[in-house]
């Protein structure tokens, strides 16, 4: 059975404007002690999906539709009480701009310590024993606990964030852009560092960038997502280096790669669709270099074209043919928007 | 007036930041954050450079000394063949401003929200007296087609509210062009934007600088980046360039201990590259008092006692290719 | 200039938004038009001692011929009420302006220039807020003579502090966005800067401060006339509250005479703050796109 399990989930906004519909349908599996990436651009709705599956929305947010297993029961059916249960001490969050979520007037170690007795039932002895633990566990000196968070350079205030968030022990980690602040090289130790404790504890990790080679080096499995939806999944390797979905072709031209000085970068041209009154059929398919009659009127569902590896995309035959032609530019500025 | 192959010629170029009020300065104490610590390169007509490093190495006031918008503390900075910091007359510095321009990190915040696209466009021109009312509105349009705005009339009156973050880049992208400069600096030029528009973006900037022989110095932290749009790469670590090379040399052959370790740590899009990276310590000496001998040495990995002496000379060890390491000079 | 009429249309759009603001423009544009008027409306001069044949009207209740009784020297109290608008709205618009270009011309000096002008200006401000508003007025009325322009220098003096300062907060946000240095490379100079660029971006904050000014002014003209230090050729709330209290209305019980200008004084120092309380959505465009 998988440790958490999302099925068909939609989280929408009530706007001024009308409902947008900000994730839309959004299925996915993840087992003890894997990750998955959820990879996509601003606005694509991979923030609003974890947070639809904790709970933690803004108050215009709900969820029509869609359920979310966790353990084997439906988290979006218990109550709030449970939920606050659930959070931090099973599911764990690293939210965006983590850096900024300790608060100044406090040193770390007050911090940790309150998290552990009010949360882990811990008595303060133990509760210290634990913060050095953990202090130890993302590579921070355990004098540093006495410090405030300004002492702290950008890194150390994320690996202090980290090792907060498995203060519990939790079974399933969430990250929400945990390098994109950082320097190159605090990037990389920290990248390493959560793959390392993902590996020591079992730890499952559902992480959201926008960065593709962060998720390259990290995640089991991908899931790029477009406008609310996911237009392909499957494992790391098999979705970067045999993209199936026009989408996730155009994005990997997008990337600088610094083994490939000759690489040229293509842009995809035009914006996202608005979610609010969103086109009938494949969102995607006014930037779509391959796009077909079809693409306009249907929506094309999520299927499995190979072993694990899926693809929203009408495209099901003779993917390399496209693959080849989506690497020249000329394809993709047929597109005209 | 002086006459130079060098569009720029920055030498030991320093901007120190006292870090005490006046008021409880101690006498005789050496307070100052030193945010650019001797500074030099030089550029030709239509040479790009990039300038990278962690946060707070000091490629950002090193870029907004080669705009004059912030007062060297010390070294000297040749523009064209003329001293820059000696400009005082409004109109020497006006010239300079026209000639030297910015495309700022922020294309949301780097235009008047007050202003419709057009005004903004027209500021320039106001401001150095620039054509007729009728040639105004031509040039505006003439850049913004250049731009890949168009039709530029469509856009003429809007608020940058109204536009995308890629359209915006490009309008600041046109505002510097409007003035025909001879240098610009990019800070950080795309790292606000999307993914999917960078591109576009880059390879704009690319084409027009390339065409319109621009001399251009992007500041990022992205050596990805920076290689794919400078010909030149400049390392920058606390205040002080330490490798400075034709890009793809400097990428390829890193010999400065510090550019192997950045080059390393960079991630690579591809699941089948094993990154390993060199691994150094995080204990970024602080800028303030810095020991003597070379600034890397806490976190070099290959330190010696000659390095916590002496402070290794900037020195060629290839053509064009310069290091600051005691290593790399034998 | 577009900046303004943006503003402008900016802020008439708020006001048709906000309730309150609404309310707020209503009650004003009720007691302008109340003190235009005043000849056509008011039965009576307010001036005069009113008599029938040999009989003085005096402390007469409401009736048919006043709608609110008279004075105890025979004055109609309706048509002071209605000319009473007139300096009421004299010294709140005017000491309003005066406040709002001293306010927002020494916060857009001290913010933009910073360091050593910044330093004086704002010591000056501190000494403005160290002196006492109502006294200060009293005093420099006392001085000067009891006139109603004597009263809006005093308050202009004082009043433009609380703009001055949160002009220049504001004025040191707006200076480091990027526009702003984009202005900068661009080649123009401090004075354009200033008032091409920043101005336009705090627009909104003086109006804000400026309408808030005109409840605090026609208060403390209420106040100041109430405790008779006003100008007695004028018949504004203040004094007519000060002439109710002296000749002793309250023991008489004629409410007639001291509640009217009393709510008036109310609403329209009301109305300001009513204008006032939107400020979040005009000092924050952004929440308003949502």
């Amino acid at each position: 059975m998988a440790l958490l399990e999302v099925k068909k989930l939609k989280v929408y906004y009530q706007t001024g404007r009308g409902v947008n519909q900000a994730v839309d349908g959004i299925s996915f599996e993840l087992d003890q002690g894997s990750s998955i990436g959820l990879v996509g651009e601003s606005g694509c709705g991979k923030s609003t999906t974890v947070k639809g599956i904790v709970r933690v929305m803004p108050t215009n947010a709900f969820i029509p539709e869609g359920e979310v297993y966790f353990n084997g029961s439906d988290i979006l059916k218990s109550a709030e009480k449970e939920m606050r249960q659930l959070r931090w001490r099973d599911i764990s969050i690293v939210p965006q701009a983590a850096m900024d979520s300790l608060n100044p007037v406090y040193t770390v170690r007050n911090q940790f310590l309150e998290v552990m007795q009010l949360k882990g039932d811990l008595n303060k002895k133990q509760a210290l024993v634990r913060a050095k633990e953990l202090f130890a566990l993302v590579g921070l000196n355990s004098d540093l606990l006495n410090y405030y968070p300004h002492q702290f350079s950008g890194g150390m205030k994320q690996r202090a964030v980290i090792a907060l968030a498995l203060a519990l022990n939790p079974r399933l980690i969430i990250t929400d852009e945990p390098v994109t602040a950082l320097d190159v090289i605090v990037q990389h130790q920290i990248l390493n560092e959560l793959k390392e404790l993902r590996q020591q504890l079992g730890l499952a990790m559902v992480m959201i960038t926008h960065d593709i080679s962060v998720v390259a080096q990290t995640c089991d499995q991908i899931a790029v997502m477009y406008a609310g939806k996911i237009v392909e999944k499957g494992k790391g390797k098999q979705v970067l280096k045999n993209p199936l979905h026009p989408y996730t072709m155009g994005l990997k031209n997008c990337f600088p790669n610094l083994n490939q000085p000759n690489k040229e970068l293509i842009a995809i041209a035009g914006s996202p669709p608005d979610l609010i009154d969103p086109p009938p059929g494949c969102r995607f398919y006014e930037r779509c270099p391959f796009a077909m009659t079809q693409c306009q009127l249907e929506e094309p569902g999520l299927e499995e074209l190979e072993s694990g590896h899926l693809s929203a995309c009408f495209l099901r035959e003779d993917i390399d043919q496209y693959r080849n032609k989506a690497k020249e530019v000329e394809t993709w500025l047929q597109v005209i928007i | 007036m002086a006459t130079s192959d060098y569009i720029i010629e920055l030498h030991q170029a320093k901007k120190f930041f006292p870090i005490r009020p006046k008021l409880f300065r101690r006498s005789g104490s050496d307070d100052y954050l030193k945010a650019v610590n001797g500074v030099s390169f030089k550029l030709k007509q239509g040479e790009s450079l990039g300038l990278a490093g962690e946060s707070g190495c000091g490629k950002t006031t090193t870029g907004k000394i080669l705009l004059k918008l912030c007062a060297m503390t010390g070294g000297s900075y040749f523009f064209k063949g003329r001293d820059i910091t000696t400009l005082t007359a409004k109109e020497e510095i006006k010239s300079f401003r026209k000639q030297a321009q910015l495309i700022f990190q922020n294309p949301y915040d780097a235009l008047n929200p007050r202003f419709t696209i057009y005004r903004s466009l027209l500021e320039p021109l106001i401001i150095h007296n620039l054509g007729t009312q009728q040639e105004r509105r031509d040039m505006i349009r003439a850049v913004m087609e250049r731009v890949n705005l168009k039709p530029a009339e469509t856009f003429f009156e809007k608020y940058p509210h109204q536009m995308s973050g890629g359209q915006l880049q490009r309008v600041v992208l046109a505002r510097a062009l409007i003035v025909d400069p001879a240098f610009i600096v990019a800070d950080e030029p795309v790292s606000m934007l999307d993914v999917s528009v960078r591109a576009g973006v880059l390879n704009l900037m690319k084409e027009i600088t390339e065409k319109m022989d621009l001399t251009t110095v992007y500041i990022s932290h992205d050596l990805s980046l920076i290689q794919y749009m400078c010909d030149y790469t400049a390392i920058m670590y606390l205040g002080k360039i330490v490798e400075l090379g034709p890009s793809r040399e400097l990428i390829a052959a890193p010999i400065h201990p510090y550019t192997k370790a950045l080059i390393s740590a960079v991630p690579i899009p591809d699941p089948d590259v094993a990154n390993e990276a060199v691994n150094i310590s995080n204990n970024v000496p602080s800028p303030i008092n810095l020991p003597p001998g070379c600034i890397f040495q806490d976190r070099c990995p290959v330190v010696t006692q000659l390095c916590r002496q002496e402070e290794p000379v900037f020195s060629e060890v290839a053509a064009g290719h310069r290091v600051a390491c005691h290593q790399a000079e034998t | 200039m577009g900046a303004i009429k943006k503003t402008v249309a900016g802020i008439s759009g708020f006001f048709r938004q906000d309730k309150f603001a609404v309310t707020g423009v209503l009650i004003y544009l009720f007691f302008l038009l109340i003190a235009i008027l005043a000849p056509w409306l008011a039965p009576y001069n307010p001036h005069e001692m009113i008599r029938e044949g040999s009989q003085f009207m005096f402390n007469r209740p409401p009736d048919g011929q006043f709608i609110l009784g008279t004075t105890n020297m025979g004055r109609d109290i309706f048509s002071q009420l209605v000319y009473g608008a007139r300096p009421a709205l004299t010294v709140g618009f005017s000491a309003a302006f005066f406040v709002m270009v001293a306010g927002t011309l020494v916060g857009l000096i001290a913010g933009y220039y910073r360091g050593k002008v910044d330093q004086l200006l704002m010591r000056i401000t501190d000494i403005a807020f160290g002196i006492p508003f109502t006294p200060f007025v009293i005093v420099l009325v006392g001085f000067l003579g009891p006139s109603i322009w004597n009263i809006v220098m005093a308050m202009a003096l004082l009043l433009w502090r609380d703009t001055a300062r949160v002009i220049r907060s504001q004025v040191l946000t707006v200076r480091e966005r990027g526009f702003i240095e984009a202005a900068r490379v661009s080649g123009a100079s401090d004075l354009r800067i200033i008032f091409i660029y920043i101005a336009p971006n705090i627009l909104p904050l003086s109006f804000l401060y400026g309408s808030l000014a005109i409840g605090w002014a026609i208060l403390t003209e209420a106040a100041v006339s109430f405790l008779g230090f006003g100008d007695p050729q004028v018949i504004s709330w203040g004094y007519m509250l000060n002439d109710a209290y002296v000749s002793q209305a309250l023991s008489r019980g004629a409410f007639y005479w001291f509640i009217p200008p009393g709510i008036c004084v109310m609403l329209a120092v009301m109305a300001g703050f009513y204008i006032g309380r939107g400020s979040e959505e005009i000092l924050h465009p952004r929440l308003k796109n949502n």
